[in-house]
């Protein structure tokens, strides 16, 4: 169900309210109008009924109604005395064809001994008319209230409502990793400022974990630089003694690469950290094509050993704009992942077209699982000396330089492209 | 040629004692700014490694306070915080170089053999071993009186073994000399392994007298035998 918007709830709310509200209040207007309408109608015949028994009383005779035929009374024997009844009734009126409603009161008087009963009528023409004419301008005024309710409810509610939409806005724009804080607008109304207190609270809190966990990972991986140091040198210096056995020499060689390991994991990992404490900031045009001949020096060893060609289609002028340190990490780390995961006889081409950055590369495995691709320490192959880290490192670089990392994969290549 | 060692750690301070021994430099250690300030004063060094991490202030006051008596000559700082803002910091103050822990003691060794060439003014820019002259500044290597051809990587290893001569370097401290970071797979030592045979080579055509020897598959040494 498409979730409905607060502000056309409520004014939906409360214009149905209004409107059964008002039609109720409308109706029972016009009842009581009505009733009243026709009580003076029966007022009317009332007394006429009244003017007529005393005119009769003081004339000691009986108009006989044929006489006047159009008068609005009727008077014949009756059989015996009755209450007086009010009563609607409908009269053919023979000049315009139609029936004409009529407000009748039947009434039994005795006049010299004899019963008469005496019949009233009053057209009901008026009583329609103001009632209809009531209505009509009930409905007009009804229309208008509508309108102008629907208006101001909603111009209100939006204004009622402006800090929390704000507030809504901050919220989505809200990156924990980022050290602005959040901005509410200070506001008059008890709830939103409850709940900007609430919000701003949370989210210091998360932020300042987040930086402490951050910080924790940068101090940890410093503090380990020194213990490594020494067993690094150490072991140098055990290298050096001429009365090493071959079987030392064996052990002495296991824990240099495996100290050796242990300190790139703790390089990387404080790359990793101080990218995200945002510790590259100066930017400048940094020329590709030279940054990326300068890697690929470092790799000529594997292109040789596995036959690889290499193909580079990137303009002198090509640069980004970047920090420089930042830009070799992510050009080495795509350069290596390419070169790693290929074949014998296979091939990398590397392109930089309509400011996208590719590296393409033929390899023997199958399509990485996207969601896992940059995730942290996920391996595809179970290489010692990868982590799994340098294809985190170069979505991290892409992401503090708003630049979109994507990934294809192609009839048995691996695509990377960089859209900055 | 004297050295002074501004370190906290005693275990890294024997290292780099033990080092200097054999290297020949005459080392003195200094464990807190305060000894270290106190020594500069008294007495007169060609190299002073230090740590920018002491316990009773940072290194790179200490750096500042020997600006100002101009004695910031041969300083190379040695860093846990591989900080690039300690580290401009630091070389602006006139530190020579920066080293960042944890460090090969062969690259250390390197560099403060280049602070040493650097302090001498009329020093050619040259190491030589035995027969070998290399040419710092143009890249280039002579046996004998005759030119050899090298490529990048073989000038990169010859330089490191020279500078390091005696020594045991480790592969992978030679390995990271020729690579630096950016390689880190297994094949480094492979490819290490072939760019040597080929040096090999090009050193006995060129009748060099020296002999790089393999130690039991830890590291190489260079040595006139």
């Amino acid at each position: 169900m498409k979730p409905l918007k607060l502000l056309a709830l409520t004014s939906l709310n409360y214009l149905v309210i209004f409107s059964v509200l008002t039609l109720f209040f409308f109706a029972i207007f016009y009842f009581i109008t009505k009733q009243e309408v026709l009580r003076s109608t029966d007022e009317v015949l009332y007394n006429k009924k009244m003017h007529l028994q005393e005119w009769f009383g003081k004339h000691r005779s009986i108009i006989s109604t044929e006489a006047f035929p159009y008068s609005n009374f009727t008077i014949q024997p009756a059989v015996g005395l009755r209450e007086d009844i009010y009563s609607d009734t409908l009269i053919y009126e023979t000049v315009d064809l139609e029936w004409d409603e009529f407000r009748k009161l039947t009434s039994t008087f005795e006049l010299d001994g004899k019963l008469y009963r005496l019949d009233i009528v009053v057209a009901r023409m008026e009583t329609h008319e103001i009632v209809s004419s009531i209505l009509q301008s009930l409905l007009v005024v009804f229309v208008l209230m509508v309108a102008a309710f629907y208006f101001t409810t909603r111009y209100f509610s939006k204004k009622l409502w402006k800090p929390f939409y704000h507030t809504l806005q901050q919220l989505n724009r809200f990156e924990v990793d980022q050290s602005r804080e959040i901005d509410l607008k200070p506001g008059r109304i008890e709830e939103f400022i409850l709940l900007n207190k609430s919000i701003a609270d949370l989210t210091n809190r998360t932020q300042s974990t987040f930086q402490n966990q951050k910080q924790f990972i940068e101090n940890a991986s410093h503090e380990m630089q020194t213990p490594l140091a020494i067993a690094q040198s150490k072991l140098e210096l055990l290298i050096t003694d001429p009365h090493l056995t071959e079987h030392q020499a064996d052990i002495i060689q296991t824990l240099i690469r495996s100290t050796q390991r242990l300190a790139k994991l703790n390089k990387i990992l404080l790359l990793l950290s101080k990218i995200e404490n945002q510790q590259f900031l100066e930017k400048e045009g940094v020329l590709i094509k030279p940054l990326l001949e300068e890697i690929l020096i470092n790799f000529e060893e594997q292109q040789q050993s596995l036959n690889i060609q290499v193909e580079i289609s990137v303009a002198e002028s090509a640069s980004f704009h970047a920090n420089k340190t930042l830009a070799d990490l992510l050009i080495t780390n795509l350069v290596k992942n390419a070169f790693f995961h290929n074949q014998h006889n296979g091939s990398i081409r590397i392109e930089m077209r309509d400011r996208n950055f590719s590296i393409t590369n033929t390899s023997p495995t199958s399509e990485i699982p996207k969601e896992r691709l940059f995730q942290r320490f996920y391996k595809q192959s179970s290489a010692k000396d990868s982590w799994g880290l340098g294809l985190a490192m170069v979505k991290k670089i892409c992401d503090i330089n708003q630049w979109t990392l994507s990934y294809q994969w192609e009839k048995g290549r691996h695509i990377f492209i960089v859209s900055c | 040629m004297k050295i002074l060692i501004v370190e906290d750690e005693l275990d890294l301070v024997s290292s780099l004692v033990a080092f200097a021994e054999r290297e020949n430099y005459k080392a003195e250690v200094a464990m807190t700014c305060q000894e270290a300030t106190k020594r500069i004063a008294l007495y007169e060094y060609d190299c002073i490694l230090l740590d920018i991490n002491l316990p009773d202030g940072n290194g790179l006051q200490l750096l500042e306070d020997l600006k100002k008596v101009n004695k910031t000559d041969g300083v190379i700082i040695i860093s846990a915080r591989n900080s690039l803002d300690d580290k401009v910091k630091g070389l602006n103050l006139g530190a020579d170089d920066y080293l960042t822990k944890p460090f090969h003691l062969s690259e250390l060794n390197a560099r403060i053999q280049a602070v040493i060439r650097r302090k001498k003014f009329d020093a050619p820019h040259t190491l030589t071993f035995s027969n070998i002259i290399i040419d710092l500044a143009s890249h280039t290597v002579t046996i004998g009186d005759q030119a050899v051809s090298l490529t990048r990587k073989e000038f990169d290893i010859l330089q490191h073994l020279v500078a390091n001569n005696n020594r045991v370097i480790s592969k992978a401290s030679l390995a990271e000399y020729i690579w630096g970071d950016r390689v880190d797979s297994a094949d480094s030592f492979d490819f290490l392994f072939v760019h040597l045979k080929n040096l090999k080579k090009k050193l006995k055509q060129a009748e060099a007298a020296v002999e790089i020897k393999n130690i039991y598959g830890v590291g190489y040494q260079l040595i006139e035998p």
